[in-house]
């Protein structure tokens, strides 16, 4: 469904998506992740007809979005990152008027009207000013806007930025039913976000792809580099924090205070290595004490930061 | 109707029904058979005619482009070109909807008094049409400086100037030598004053109609090479 090879975009200089390469088919949902900076943004704007790309091709349902944007554009449901709304306008006026400008036949107008009022919640907002509205329900209305011509492809860009955590909960819901029946491919920096909605994920980094693949695939890959966790207690907190970090095993290691003189450790392991023995080592040779010493499974959260710090 | 536009209608209204009752008075005052019409456009033309252009186009991309709803607009299954001429048409027909309750002037004065409005019906027609004419082709002209940047300030300046510059560089035909005929001809040609005499006496020049949509469709011409260059960098 979607089709990007060798995308590159560079502004005055600077490249924000360089030779990106990637597929969505048909019914998938896939993440797009990514720091603040890593060229999501660009991507998406170039994905959806908004602005070219330096070089590079990329086809929606077989249209090229360059040079068959219209074609492209009718098939694709876009909501832009923040939400772009005309603030002096009613909620209904304004999908109503989207809804004509995007080609909905008049006959059809009211019934998919009605059907994305109601997909996306807005039915008690009908007649409000959007000017007035909570991040909330803008997001909404951009989720509202973009499938009000009933577009097979949905590309939305961070869609639950600014949200607070029940709203988030809702925007999860309101995606993951729409992934029964659209191809999406949706952005965040947000990683919970992700493993939350989308079966698949391409992570984005300084505008390069650094990994792509099922969730479970990606965790699964790493294996190897787990975390641990330790609580120490009879040194103050920075002197074994320093020690672990001497491991040569140990990549980082994040202190917590604890009650009666313990400290909570968690750990980054190096790939293939396991640092437990030299953990329980360091402890005896100091003749410090210790009462947890545990591995934790890998998140993708690892993945992530171990592919976009270095 | 966005409350701006309701600040634009009532600002015009209060103008041009001002200017109604000075040109009442002064018809009923001269001794001159001047027709009410005659001077009640002629007080318009010259008192804030060209400011109408920019308050009626300086929202309309500039200000898309600087809130950022150019992006759902632009990737919108939309042509560039129905882009801008739905842009275009809008302002045309809110600048129509300006001029419709000055006709209503004309009605009830002719109800209620006896001056003369106008030498014929046929100077309505004139008028009226000529009031059309420079309508498409300035808005046009502020549709482009309106493309052009994302500072409506930027855009209301830029399209002030250009529209006053072609309305009153036929003013130099007056003090142009009498020897440089060809260029006083083309003065002349251009002339929105030219055009607005003729017009009062009921005439409106073929000349006119064509120079008027030229400029038009010249304006609309570049506002879509902006809009294109804007979006495509082409
Ligand atoms: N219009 C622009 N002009 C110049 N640089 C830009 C523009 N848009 C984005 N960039 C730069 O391109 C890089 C990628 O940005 P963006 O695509 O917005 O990333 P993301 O959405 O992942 O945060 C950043 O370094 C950003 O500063
Ligand atoms: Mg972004």
């Amino acid at each position: 469904m979607i089709k990007v090879e060798n995308l590159t975009k560079k502004y005055a200089g600077v490249i924000a998506v360089d030779r990106v390469s990637f597929e969505v088919s048909s019914g998938e949902v896939v993440g797009f992740l990514g720091p603040n900076g890593a060229g999501k943004t660009s991507t998406m704007r170039i994905l959806a007809g908004f602005m070219p790309a330096t070089s590079g091709k990329v086809t929606i349902a077989g249209h090229d979005v360059f040079t068959e944007s219209f074609q492209a554009r009718r098939r694709v449901g876009y909501m832009p990152e923040n939400v772009p709304l005309y603030s002096d306008m009613r909620v209904f006026e304004y999908l109503r008027y989207r809804a004509k400008l995007k080609g909905v036949p008049r006959r059809a107008l009211d019934e998919r009207l009605a059907d994305v009022f109601e997909q996306c919640g807005l039915d008690t907002v009908r007649n409000r000013m959007i000017g007035t509205l909570s991040k909330g329900y803008r997001q909404r209305v951009g989720i509202a806007d973009a499938l009000v011509h009933a577009p097979d492809i949905l590309i939305f860009d961070e869609p639950t930025i600014g949200l607070d955590p029940a709203q988030i909960r809702q925007m999860r819901e309101l995606i993951r039913g729409l992934g029964k029946r659209h191809t999406i491919l949706l952005s965040t920096h947000i990683l919970p976000e992700v493993e939350a909605t989308c079966r698949r994920v391409l992570i984005l980094s300084k505008g390069r792809i650094a990994a792509a693949g099922t969730v479970d695939t990606l965790v699964g890959g790493f294996r190897a580099a787990g975390g641990l966790f330790t609580e120490i207690a009879g040194a103050d907190l920075q002197t074994v924090e320093k020690a672990l970090r001497e491991i040569q095993a140990v990549r980082d290691v994040e202190t917590r205070e604890m009650d009666g003189g313990w400290g909570g450790y968690t750990m980054r392991v190096r790939e293939g290595e396991d640092a437990r023995e030299a953990v329980f080592e360091l402890v005896k040779s100091r003749g410090w004490k210790l009462r947890e010493l545990s591995s934790r499974g890998i998140s993708l959260e690892d993945v992530f930061l171990d592919l976009t710090e270095s | 109707m966005a409350p701006a536009s309701y600040v634009i209608l009532f600002l015009f209204l209060l103008t041009t029904g001002a200017l109604y009752v000075f040109a009442l008075n002064a018809a009923n005052n001269r001794a001159m058979p001047v027709s009410l019409i005659e001077i009640f456009f002629q007080f318009v033309m010259f008192f804030g005619f060209v400011l109408v252009f920019p308050l009626l186009t300086m929202r309309l991309l500039a200000e898309e482009f600087k809130m950022g709803t150019i992006e759902p607009l632009m990737t919108a299954p939309v042509s560039d070109w129905a882009m801008v001429l739905s842009k275009y048409v809008a302002a045309l027909v809110f600048y129509i909807f300006l001029w419709a309750p000055t006709a209503l002037y004309f009605t009830i004065t002719r109800w209620v008094s006896n001056v003369t409005i106008a030498e014929s019906s046929g100077v309505y027609w004139t008028a009226y049409g000529l009031v059309f004419m420079m309508g498409m082709a300035y808005l046009a002209v502020g549709l482009l400086t309106s493309a052009l940047t994302s500072s409506q300030v930027l855009a209301a300046i830029g399209s002030f100037s250009l529209v006053s510059i072609l309305f009153y560089f036929g003013l130099l035909a007056g003090i142009t030598s009498p020897q440089l005929t060809f260029f006083r001809d083309l003065l002349s040609y251009v002339s929105a004053a030219e055009h607005m005499n003729d017009s009062l006496r009921g005439i409106l020049h073929l000349r006119a109609v064509v120079y008027y949509l030229s400029v038009a469709l010249f304006a609309l011409a570049l506002t879509h090479r902006a809009v294109q260059y804007r979006r495509w960098r082409l």
